[in-house]
């Protein structure tokens, strides 16, 4: 096993930015929910969510739509 | 054990840095999170935010962007992007460990090889993005 670390201890850094790349996205994906679930909340009350809402909620859109 | 710490106890400062901006994310998640729920309970109610907790959100976003590196934050564009000297400190750095390999400094001339490559490689990632790529504005 020691041996094995020996050989390979340099996975731990792409490991690393694989395990901080899947951490982000899933809090990206947390904020996005959060987001729509106050944006309904605005819904809802038949009120138009503030601009800053609606940014924030871009800012975490996976892929931006263009145009 | 004690001689696999011995040769690897350097390891602890990247990790610790992986750990600590890991849990620098979840904390600005949470504070995010505890906005979003003080704005859901003004939009309940029917009453108007306040403008500083408005500005709030995206601020954070941005914290949170700026933190890793990625995304655009507001002010990224107005701010000169110093990828000169990100290009001189990973030269220097390749240099170094070049110079570690060839004259096999700690008897892991072999590893030190592979860590100058590194150092190179984002060293000409930098050179490439700040020549071609996303230019500060004049």
């Amino acid at each position: 096993m020691e041996e094995i670390f020996r050989d390979f201890w340099w996975l731990l850094f792409p490991l690393a930015f694989l395990v901080a790349g899947g951490f982000n996205a899933w809090l990206a994906e947390r904020r996005r929910s959060d987001a729509l679930r106050l944006l309904a909340a605005y819904a809802a009350q038949g009120k138009e969510p503030p601009a800053e809402l609606l940014r924030s909620l871009e800012a975490t859109r996976a892929e931006p739509v263009k145009g | 054990m004690e001689d696999l710490f011995r040769s690897y106890w350097w390891l602890v400062f990247p990790l610790g840095w992986f750990v600590a901006m890991g849990f620098s994310s979840w904390m600005n998640y949470r504070r995010q999170r505890d906005t979003l729920d003080l704005l859901r309970t003004y939009a309940e109610k029917g009453q108007e935010p306040p403008a500083e907790l408005l500005r709030a959100i995206t601020r954070r976003e941005e914290a949170e962007a700026e933190m890793w590196g990625v995304g655009e934050s507001k002010h990224s564009s107005d701010r000169p992007w110093p990828w000169q000297s990100m290009v001189v400190m990973f030269a220097v750095l390749c240099a170094g460990f070049t110079w570690a390999h060839f004259t096999d400094l700690y008897g892991a001339g072999e590893a030190f090889a592979i860590v100058a490559f590194t150092m190179g490689a984002v060293c000409l990632a930098f050179l490439v993005s700040g020549i071609f790529g996303r230019r500060p504005k004049a």
